[in-house]
């Protein structure tokens, strides 16, 4: 059947249907599924038998272990900037908050439904005009300053990059091309292994967590005393059997050549429908939904120069990325998501014979090359071949591993990879060509007429230089931030690490003590008894992450992937509960109007059941207010010792003995039954005793 | 077609090395042996004739003034905005009646002149909603503006709200929706994405100049112009409308399995597309028609004429002819010269009728061409049916149609207007402007239409470093405009302030000096358009005291002149084959059937429409709908524009032409007064603004009866040499003027005959421009 449609439904919810008349070249071969084991560093390929090390980035015969080719990777990041508008229209993005309440649930659990964040410029409709967004500038300085960045530019310009694709709008992408956002930034790194290592057990409880948040904290790579510090401290907590990783654990560099600001494209996702007519044919009808939402948000891409060598090295400085842009909250990392995505670019050097051929002899070459030339290739680099859209850092191994035996064995046989431009399938684990170098698209890269340079002029920044702006705008780093935190407010320096790593924890932690603080002076409660930071933290660290932790499992459900990722994800800032909640609650606490068991019923409820409503209505609500007056608590008492039920239990007090504990553990029960559980504790057994103790000299006094 | 055009693309065009100045006479000797009839056109003669011509005339031509026999009832004697603001203010006419006046005009202009000045005619109903809207104003005293309650017109490619929420210049490129029956999709695109309920929402997409001048200044729009397909032409032939549509703009035609008949209807209604005609040589019959009129011959009043005029005004007889048997001959006339002979499904009966008129066919055609970008906007000046119309103005789009047309094309300094909701051809360059009847007008449509910008310009500023906002300030570019332009603004306001003592009232441009550019006159100027160039600068000069200043090859080059036409063409394709990505038919562009293509090739002369068999079925899809729904004209230009930016022609093409721009622009720039004093304060050789020819041409004569091209020997690039004199102002981003300029001292001249006359300035110097360019107007 000849058809092709692709027409626009009218309704808000407009979905474009494209009826392919085939399945897309690509994937139409059949896929054989292999999955890769997780453990395994060797995977068998062709005739010759290679394997791959993802740690030493060596490719040797299975056999012999003959080293043959080592790896050579550089990466291109694109991360969406987490912004409310779009990079030139003011149209919503998933990052927008609707309403004044700084959260509601941004968990993702609101993703809007299709083409309806869109703005008529965002559809390329004829006329509409791009106006840059600010934040953007803003958040794209930011993360090219974390990224170490020698230059960012007070002039870059956009461009126009050609091609037509149906999620691509205008048949163009705004980009940057000759004249970028900043250029030569450096990011040290440790390989992927040794954060598998440390992550390992510390799933569950808040010390552990500490640890690990403390280990990949480390933002500032400059740092490096601190780091040998934390890494001696992880090494000793965790097991030493890990004693071959020791030789890794020094950072790796990563050099990046350039960042640039750009345009994401629409989403396209493909069903293919095969029917059976009646005389035996049959026809297969893919079907292209495509969705604008995406269209339009605002990109960095960020190009590293060709300076890994290993999958692991790989992985592990995309993770260390993602950590970096998160902490300077410029994109929220969700690779899940498709926040934050990963083209490789994988080719192999022969491993020269008369080298030593282990893979510290890689390393100190690694080392040297950093003084040489811009791009410092081994010799006999073989063509580059780019792997696109790598969503998670098991598909950047995956695709790494692949690519590395491919093209070994390919080289083996004297059948050297042209460039080319590939994808990784998932399920099958392989790579999958979409564009030899005949295909090779020109982008007819033009100057971008409709927007004028990007100068960082005082008007661009509001801040008179760059020195300032970042001044102004960069968040502590997580060092700065613990000692801040011990310091002013007399943490622990455990809940401090950990607070820290977080950004929005800060900011929630601060403001939440602030709350709680302002609340107690209104009432005038000089009672200093209770540390409003030390309970804050408490609740911050326990209590509110663990609620989040939930959540994002229960979110996750049996996805596998996807649960690591959200757990490898967890922040402040999906929280539910703001700062002025958690500070009121706190605020009750310290002035004794609820018990700790209390606050944390009332704190699940507010993060779960009830959004909006202050703790203190859910306490009414709920009866939960904490007794403590004397007086009542000793009519409570009298009551209960006196009820008429109880006559048999107070004789027997009466008459005393070795059981009286027994029966005043009883009244104890009885009276916290009858005050709903409001009672406080303390004061409720003074209350008790003394009525008990009138009880007997009631008695004592009447029998004399 | 596209083959043929990549071919001929191919051969014309050659790499050459990378030295940027040959790169620069490569590129000028590519695009002029493609446009072999402009190769000798651009000539410069060795001395400025001009200048020569006009210390020679200088008396006579005052002299002549008054001798010349006065004519019947000039086409210029045009009714001005101030006197039907005049008339509306004391309501001695009603701005529905005005309105309802222009209205018939309009239809009479497309039914009985054939015009196809318009797209779309408002229905007289919405018409009279607005006006009737204005006239309350006018009668509580709240007049918005000048503008409040006069009809106007805007070009098919602005975006104006409920009437025109898509903004298209040719009936084939929009997708519309098949389904008339769900709510109006393009409403719930265009309108704010977080509306729910955009069915009560007023806001539509709307562009800002069309917001401006119908919401801020309170004009009552008449209806959409027709245009050359995405402003491409200069001649108003490729409007990519053709007469089935016209009235019935979005027609689209529905599919068909598999019928290659409607294929073929498709690419037809695009081959045969009508013409915008000139009404000028109508004009010139309806006003001799009009002088035997008993009561105008008496009656000297205008006010008392225009009154009388409106109100006896019908759609019949908008003209108010007395003689209706003249005018039914003359309509016939009309009906035989607009039929096209050649067309497809010719099975009318008026080709019977026109058969009785063998007498036409011994006469030349009177059809002439508006010129064009905005031709509909300049016709439906000239017809009268509008006191305003909005256009844009690439390389000349405004000013070319205006000159033919005999009226006054403004365009602006570049980014002036708010290009929000235009479409775009060559974002760069494409200015918004308008057409009005005389310079007087343009003057009152400047202030009405730019008064409200440097208003909300200080607003602007508080906002923009918090962040921006959207609505306030939707083109960068204009942005970009206004903050050179304040510090501009403030020079010349300076400039302008210490030489108002020394200022003669009688001699209004007593301290204006006045460029005569050398490297503008070229050998192929007629005789008649270098006469009136010089006339006009005699009269500048004895009437209104300024001072002419010849501008030697050594300020302006001729060199770079000569080259800006090529660098134009490079830099305008490269950006309309990226602005045009768009119409792909995923959400724009022709909404294709592939069905109804699919058995093409088997018929005769559609070969080339079948798409390659190596292209994926997307691709398919995409090059059926931009090869069926562009003009050739449009392709031309899509194909030339993508073969610039390939990577092997980049930097030999675009870059060297980008070069060129900057190397014309910075020459003129030199040559004004404003600059000069950042350059010292020497200024005896530097100008206010300079005086040139709009056209080297006289509107070219249509002919229907010669088949789909309507000119014997019409080569389709020959039409790029139209715009020597109005690039090099274009690429500079210059504010420019067109002032008709009736030489009347030539007795025996045709009816096509018409003179444009372009003042153009310093960027910002709109004022001057426009003083210089009234006493052209006033004197003439």
């Amino acid at each position: 059947e000849i058809g092709i449609k692709i027409m626009m439904l009218s309704t808000a919810k407009s979905i474009i249907h494209c009826y392919w008349r085939s399945l897309p070249r690509s994937s139409s071969s059949s896929l054989s599924v292999r999955l890769l084991s997780s453990s395994a560093a060797s995977s068998q390929h062709h005739e010759q038998a290679l394997s791959y090390n993802r740690d030493t980035g060596i490719i040797s015969d299975a056999q012999s272990m003959q080293p043959l080719y080592q790896t050579i990777i550089g990466i291109e990041i694109h991360a969406q900037l987490a912004i409310p508008t779009k990079l030139f229209s003011s149209a919503p993005t998933k990052h927008h908050h609707h309403d004044g309440n700084n959260k509601t649930s941004s968990v993702s659990s609101t993703a809007s439904s299709s083409n309806t964040n869109v703005h008529p410029f965002d559809l390329a409709y004829p006329g509409t005009l791009p106006t840059l967004s600010h934040a953007a500038i803003k958040s794209s300085i930011l993360s090219a300053a974390s990224l170490n960045c020698q230059h960012i530019h007070r002039y870059s310009k956009f461009e126009r990059k050609h091609y037509f694709y149906a999620d691509l709008p205008h048949g163009y992408q705004i980009t940057q091309q000759r004249w970028p956002l900043a250029s030569e930034g450096v990011v040290l790194f440790l390989p992927y292994s040794n954060l598998q290592n440390q992550q390992q057990g510390s799933d569950n409880d808040a010390s552990k967590k500490k640890k690990k948040k403390r280990r990949r904290g480390r933002d500032d790579g400059d740092n490096a005393q601190e780091d040998e510090n934390s890494t001696s401290k992880d090494d000793s907590a965790s097991s030493s059997s890990k004693q071959q990783q020791q030789h890794s654990i020094e950072p790796v560099q990563l050099r990046i050549e350039r960042i640039q600001l750009e345009q994401d494209t629409g989403k396209t996702t493909t069903h293919t429908t095969t029917t059976n007519s009646n005389n035996n044919k049959t026809t297969t009808t893919t079907t292209a939904h495509i969705n604008y939402n995406r269209a339009g948000c605002a990109l960095i891409e960020i190009v590293s120069y060709p300076d890994l060598r290993t999958a692991h090295e790989a992985a592990g400085v995309v993770e260390m990325i993602r950590k970096v842009l998160k902490h300077v909250g410029s994109c929220d990392g969700k690779m899940e998501e498709g926040s934050l995505r990963c083209d490789l670019n994988v080719s192999i050097a022969p491993v020269s014979s008369n080298d030593d051929t282990t893979s510290s002899s890689f390393d100190n070459n690694n080392d040297d090359e950093q003084s040489n030339d811009k791009y410092n290739l081994p010799p006999g680099n073989g063509h580059r071949v780019e792997v696109k859209n790598l969503n998670s850092l098991r598909q950047i191994i995956a695709a790494t591993e692949y690519e590395a035996i491919r093209q070994s064995s390919l080289a083996i046989q004297h059948n050297h990879t042209g460039r080319e431009t590939r994808t990784f399938d998932p399920l099958g684990g392989k790579t999958i060509c979409i564009r030899a170098k005949g295909d090779a698209i020109d982008y007819r890269f033009m100057p971008e007429p409709d927007l004028p340079p990007l100068i960082l002029d005082e008007t661009t920044l509001g801040s008179k230089s760059l020195e300032e702006f970042l001044e102004r705008y960069m968040p502590e780093s997580a060092e700065d931030a613990t000692a801040r935190l011990l310091e002013e407010y007399g943490l622990g320096e455990s809940v401090a690490v950990l607070i820290a790593s977080d950004p929005p924890a800060i900011v929630l932690f601060e403001d939440a003590v602030s709350v709680a603080k302002a609340e107690l002076e209104q009432e005038d409660n000089d009672d200093d008894s209770v540390d409003v930071s030390a309970v804050v933290a408490n609740f911050l660290c326990n209590d509110l992450y663990a609620l989040i932790k939930k959540s994002a499992i229960e979110e996750a459900g049996d996805d596998e992937d996807k649960r690591a990722t959200l757990l490898n994800s967890i922040s402040v800032d999906q929280s539910t509960v703001a700062s002025q909640r958690l500070g009121l609650l706190i605020a009750m606490i310290a002035n004794g109007t609820l018990t700790t068991s209390m606050a944390k019923k009332i704190l699940s409820i507010m993060y779960k059941d009830d959004l909006t409503s202050s703790p203190r209505d859910i306490a009414t609500r709920n009866g939960w207010e904490v007794i403590s007056d004397m007086n009542v608590l000793v009519q409570l008492c009298t009551d209960v010792v006196h009820d008429p039920k109880n006559t048999k239990q107070l004789e027997q007090y009466k008459q005393g003995g070795k059981n009286t504990w027994k029966i005043e553990k009883f009244f104890v029960g009885k009276v916290m039954a009858q005050s709903n559980g409001n009672a406080h504790p303390e004061k409720m057994k003074e209350a008790l005793a003394s009525v008990l103790e009138k009880v007997v000299s009631d008695q004592t006094s009447s029998t004399s | 077609m596209m083959m043929r055009h990549c071919q001929l693309l191919q051969s014309s065009i050659r790499s050459v090395n990378h030295h940027h100045h040959r790169h620069c006479r490569q590129l000028l000797s590519i695009t002029i042996r493609s446009c072999a009839s402009s190769n000798n056109l651009i000539q410069k003669h060795p001395h400025c004739k001009a200048i020569h011509i006009a210390k020679q005339q200088q008396c006579r031509s005052i002299t002549n003034q008054q001798a010349s026999p006065s004519p019947p009832i000039q086409h210029h004697q045009r009714l001005t905005i101030s006197r039907a603001a005049h008339l509306l203010n004391s309501l001695q006419l009603s701005s529905q009646q005005l309105c309802q006046h222009a209205h018939n005009l309009a239809t009479f202009g497309e039914h009985s002149l054939h015009l196809n000045a318009y797209v779309k005619l408002l229905p007289l109903d919405d018409v009279l909603q607005q006006a009737q809207l204005s006239q309350d104003r006018i009668t509580n005293g709240q007049r918005k503006s000048w503008l409040d309650g006069i009809p106007v017109t805007v070009k098919a490619n602005v975006a104006v709200g409920r009437w025109w929420m898509m903004p298209s210049s040719s009936s084939a490129i929009l997708m519309e929706e098949r389904d008339n029956n769900d709510t109006n999709g393009t409403a719930t695109i265009g309108g704010d994405c977080n509306n729910n309920d955009i069915e009560e929402a007023e806001e539509v997409y709307e562009s800002d100049i069309a917001k401006k001048l119908l919401k801020e200044c309170g004009a009552v729009l008449i209806g959409i112009t027709n245009m050359d397909e995405f402003g491409m032409g200069s001649l108003g032939l490729n409007s990519g409308i053709s007469s089935q549509d016209s009235g019935n703009h979005n027609h689209v035609i529905g599919s068909s399995n598999g019928d290659s008949k409607q294929a073929q209807l498709y690419l037809d209604k695009k081959r045969y597309a009508n013409p915008i005609y000139n009404p000028l040589p109508w004009m010139h019959r309806l006003s001799m028609l009009q002088s035997q009129n008993q009561h105008y011959n008496n009656n000297d009043d205008p006010d008392q004429y225009w009154i009388e005029q409106i109100q006896n005004s019908t759609v019949q007889n908008p003209h108010g002819i007395s003689d209706e048997d003249a005018l039914e001959e003359l309509l016939d006339e009309v009906r035989y010269w607009t039929q096209q002979q050649t067309h497809h499904d010719d099975d009318n009966s008026t080709n019977t009728k026109a058969s009785s008129h063998d007498d036409y066919s011994a006469t030349t055609s009177p059809l002439l061409s508006s010129g064009g970008s905005s031709s509909g906007a300049a016709v439906t000046i000239a017809h009268g049916s509008s006191l305003l119309s909005i256009g844009t103005d690439t390389g000349g789009s405004l000013r070319l149609p205006a000159a033919w047309t005999s009226t006054v094309g403004f365009k602006p300094t570049y980014g002036t207007f708010s290009r929000y909701g235009v479409v775009s051809y060559a974002s760069s360059l494409d200015t918004v402007g308008f057409v009005t009847g005389s310079v007087e007008c343009a003057r009152i449509g400047w202030d009405c239409l730019s008064g409200s910008d440097r208003r909300s310009k200080s607003n602007d500023d508080d906002d923009e470093r918090s962040c921006v906002d959207f609505n306030k300030s939707r083109d960068a570019t204009a942005r970009v405009y206004h903050d050179d332009r304040s510090c501009e603004l403030l020079t010349s306001q300076q400039h302008q302030q210490q030489e108002q003592p020394t200022t003669d009232t009688t001699k209004p441009l007593a301290n204006i000096r006045i460029g005569i550019p050398n490297a503008f006159s070229l050998h192929e100027t007629p005789p008649l358009i270098a006469n009136a160039w010089s006339a006009a600068a005699n009269t500048l000069q004895n009437i209104g005291g300024a001072t002419l200043v010849p501008i030697p090859e050594s300020v302006v080059s001729s060199e770079w002149i000569k080259l800006s036409c090529a660098a134009y063409y490079v830099l305008a394709c490269a950006e309309a084959s990226s602005n045009l990505s768009r119409y792909d038919g995923v959400r724009f562009g022709l909404d294709v059937d592939l069905n109804d293509f699919a058995n093409l090739d088997n018929v005769q002369g559609y070969e080339e429409y079948h798409p390659l068999s190596n292209m994926t079925a997307l691709e398919e899809k995409i090059s059926t709908t931009r090869v069926s729904g562009f003009g050739d004209e449009v392709q031309r230009r899509v194909l030339a524009g993508t073969s610039v930016l390939s990577s092997d022609r980049f930097h030999t093409h675009y870059e060297a032409a980008a070069v060129v721009r900057a190397k014309v622009s910075q020459s003129i720039e030199r040559a004004f007064r404003s600059t000069a004093i950042n350059n010292g304060g020497v200024d005896d050789d530097k100008v206010d603004v300079m005086l040139v020819p709009t056209a080297l041409s006289f509107p070219c004569t249509l002919n229907p009866h010669l088949g789909d091209r309507m000119m014997e020997d019409m080569d389709p690039t020959a039409a790029f040499g139209n715009d020597v004199m109005t690039i090099p102002i274009s690429l500079g981003g210059f504010p420019s003027i067109s002032v008709p300029h009736d030489n009347n001292d030539n007795l025996d001249r045709r009816e096509k005959d018409v003179v444009g006359l372009q003042v153009f300035g310093m960027r910002g110097s709109e004022d001057i421009v426009l003083q210089v360019a009234n006493a052209i107007n006033s004197s003439s």
